[in-house]
């Protein structure tokens, strides 16, 4: 999951993306208004986690924008101020959730996930596809009630795939919403990652979850009976 | 009565009731005064009129004078008692003549002595015990005969109608008097309504709804007092709204290290570190702390600041003194950012607060330091103009853009490239409090890339 962070305070800033890369999710930061507008613009995400108080251009006004360009990635709005007015701007704006500052970095993780949730109409933080359980708030898996181990990024894939499920997702969708931006986008580590994930998830059952589409991608999708 | 008189209602009335008193009894008196000489003087004229008459038909005969009272016993006179008289009396008291109606034994008008060349009027009583009034004149007789002739006319009718008057009057005056009072009470009332209104509205007023204006009807005497207090309501409500927004922008201030704290915190702590990592936040932990409590001395500051700037402690400064006390405060800073501090200028002299004065230059300065490219210069200059005192300083810093130049003694402003390099916000707002209060003024002009020139004036001993 890729998420878009503007926010100027910059250690601040920093803490939240070490704390949301270490919980898998890929993130990009800036630093100022004009910053984040652009990237809200033209980087893909799948939460855009926006600061209201900011340099050359505030918040408020990104939004603004971006919903008026017709982007619907969810927005978390940042509040060091507890007006009500300012929320009750930004919910109207487009915002799908706003959070004020000092907060519980759990919280922010939470309310990101519930926004996740929101686009890819799972409704619980649970999702499953047949006997495979995601957790997706431990970032437990299990298949037919046993636990199975995963690193980081082969969990990022097989979550992204499953709030995806039921549908072809690209090469290249994984790579821009799995990884940041220093990731080589024409190597095959989607592939060797994606064959990692098989091996773990599907050999042994009988029904096999996760399959390749020829010149498509992948789909992660119930076995059909 | 005192409830009565304290009220503007009571003392309008009650100036306007005494004041009509006096008018209304004034008038009463002399409207009867005049009537009274009025009907006298008719009677009189009257009088004056019978005597001459009387005089006309006097004969001078071998025996003495003799009346024609043929011709005068006519009309009233010819009833006895009836109000009207008229008597010839001759020097030595004897009567030549008189009206018939005199005629009943014991009835006389009062007897006049002497020669009275001259009319004399009198009153009198009449022989019914009557008001008289009575006109005595002497006459000489072609014969050297000096006759007096008195006439004489009741002043019943006159007393009578009089009195009708005077209580017309007691009736008629007594009724204006009360109908005006009520008429001006009500007039009183009727143009202090809209005092009431006023009252009941800025009763309503409260921190809630300063924005809220009393109507100011135009050409009222009111509207001046409407207009006063509204503008009183304006600086009210823009207080609050500076008050408010301090508060708001002080918490957003507070909040923003907390936050960093409480993320740093959290995410370190969700799983097991390395040394290096757990000291990395720690360091950060630490910076945010300093900013916290750096933020918090100088909002002590600011609120020390508003209760006190009225009790400034005064004595004589020297701001020679006072400037090389601020460079010698900051040279470590300015020296660990390669800046020199140059000072030139003689002492000059003002009256305000040491410590208060030290502040707000040293403020200044600190900025001036801050905002400097490195192997920048601040030189501070001293100077006298008329009865000013000015401390100049000049930097070699980023500068501050023209159209910022009005906002950054705002609380909490700080021009966008400025944030990068930290600070509260507060520092040239609260240099800017200090300067006002010693009733001086700080001028700052900046080119951007080059330099930021602030003046600080303040007035000479």
């Amino acid at each position: 999951m890729r998420v878009i962070l503007v926010e100027d305070e910059r250690e601040l800033a920093h803490s939240i993306k070490k704390g949301l890369e270490e919980g898998g999710y890929s993130v990009d930061v800036a630093y100022d208004g004009e910053e984040g507008l652009y990237m809200a613009e033209n980087f893909p995400a799948d939460v855009i986690v926006l600061d209201i108080m900011l340099p050359h251009t505030d918040g408020l006004t990104i939004l603004k924008t971006i919903r008026s360009k017709g982007i619907k990635t969810p927005v978390l709005l940042l509040t060091a101020r507890d007006a009500l007015s300012e929320k009750i701007k930004g919910l109207d704006t487009g915002a799908d959730d706003y959070l004020t500052k000092p907060f519980e970095f759990a919280e922010l993780v939470a309310r990101i996930r519930s926004l996740l949730r929101r686009t890819a109409e799972v409704k619980e933080a649970i999702i499953r596809i047949d006997d495979l359980e995601i957790n997706t708030a431990s970032h437990g898996v299990r298949r037919a009630g046993r636990p199975i181990r995963l690193s980081a990024r082969e969990y990022s894939i097989l979550e992204y795939l499953a709030y995806r499920k039921n549908t072809v997702v690209s090469r290249t969708e994984i790579t821009e919403h799995i990884y940041d931006e220093s990731f080589d986008r024409d190597s095959n580590i989607v592939d060797v990652y994606i064959n990692y994930l098989r091996k773990k998830i599907d050999r042994g059952f009988k029904n096999k979850l996760l399959h390749t589409v020829r010149g498509a991608g992948y789909i992660l999708k119930e076995p059909e009976r | 009565m005192n409830l009565l008189f304290s009220s503007i209602k009571g003392r309008l009335l009650a100036l306007f009731l005494s004041a009509f008193f006096v008018v209304l009894t004034g008038l009463g008196f002399f409207l009867y005064n005049k009537l009274e000489g009025i009907v006298i003087g008719s009677i009189d004229n009257h009088l004056h009129s019978e005597v001459q008459l009387i005089a006309g038909l006097l004969e001078t005969e071998e025996e003495g004078p003799e009346l024609e009272l043929s011709e005068a016993a006519i009309g009233d006179y010819a009833t006895p008692l009836s109000g009207h008289y008229y008597q010839v009396v001759l020097p030595d008291g004897r009567v030549l003549a008189r009206s018939p109606s005199l005629s009943i034994p014991g009835k006389r008008l009062p007897h006049v002595r002497g020669i009275l060349l001259e009319p004399v009027y009198t009153t009198a009583t009449g022989p019914r015990g009557e008001p008289l009034r009575l006109l005595a004149q002497s006459f000489r007789l072609p014969d050297g005969e000096v006759v007096t002739i008195e006439a004489a006319e009741s002043l019943e009718e006159a007393y009578e109608l009089l009195r009708l008057f005077r209580n017309t009057l007691l009736v008629v005056f007594p009724a204006v008097f009360i109908i005006s009072g009520l008429g001006v009470l009500f007039i009183i009332v009727w143009s202090l309504r809209p005092l009431e209104r006023f009252s009941k509205k800025i009763g309503t007023i409260t921190e809630r709804n300063l924005n809220e204006r009393i109507e100011e009807t135009r050409g009222s005497e009111l509207s001046s007092l409407a207009k006063s207090f509204n503008t009183m309501l304006s600086r009210l409500e823009e207080s609050f709204e500076r008050q408010k927004r301090f508060f708001t922008d002080a918490s957003h201030e507070l909040r923003t290290p907390t936050a960093v704290i409480k993320s740093v915190c959290d995410v370190t702590l969700s799983r097991k570190r390395t040394a290096e990592e757990y000291e990395e936040a720690l360091e950060k932990i630490k910076q945010a702390t300093e900013r916290l409590s750096g933020l918090i001395g100088r909002l002590l500051e600011v609120s020390r600041l508003e209760g006190k700037l009225s009790s400034l402690k005064l004595e004589e400064v020297d701001l020679k003194d006072l400037t090389e006390d601020v460079v010698r405060l900051l040279d470590p800073a300015a020296a660990s950012s390669n800046i020199a501090i140059g000072l030139k200028g003689d002492g000059v002299k003002v009256h305000g607060d040491r410590e208060r004065l030290t502040e707000a230059i040293k403020n200044i300065v600190d900025n001036a330091i801050k905002y400097n490219r490195p192997g920048g210069r601040v030189d501070i200059e001293l100077e006298k103009k008329d009865g000013w005192a000015m401390i100049i300083l000049r930097d070699t810093g980023m500068g501050i853009p023209q159209d910022k130049l009005c906002r950054i003694f705002e609380r909490f402003y700080r021009v966008e490239e400025s944030r990068k390099i930290g600070g509260t916000g507060l520092g040239l707002s609260i240099a800017k409090s200090i300067i006002d209060a010693h009733r001086g003024r700080i001028e700052v002009e900046s080119e951007p890339g080059v330099g930021t020139t602030f003046r600080v004036v303040l007035p000479k001993r």
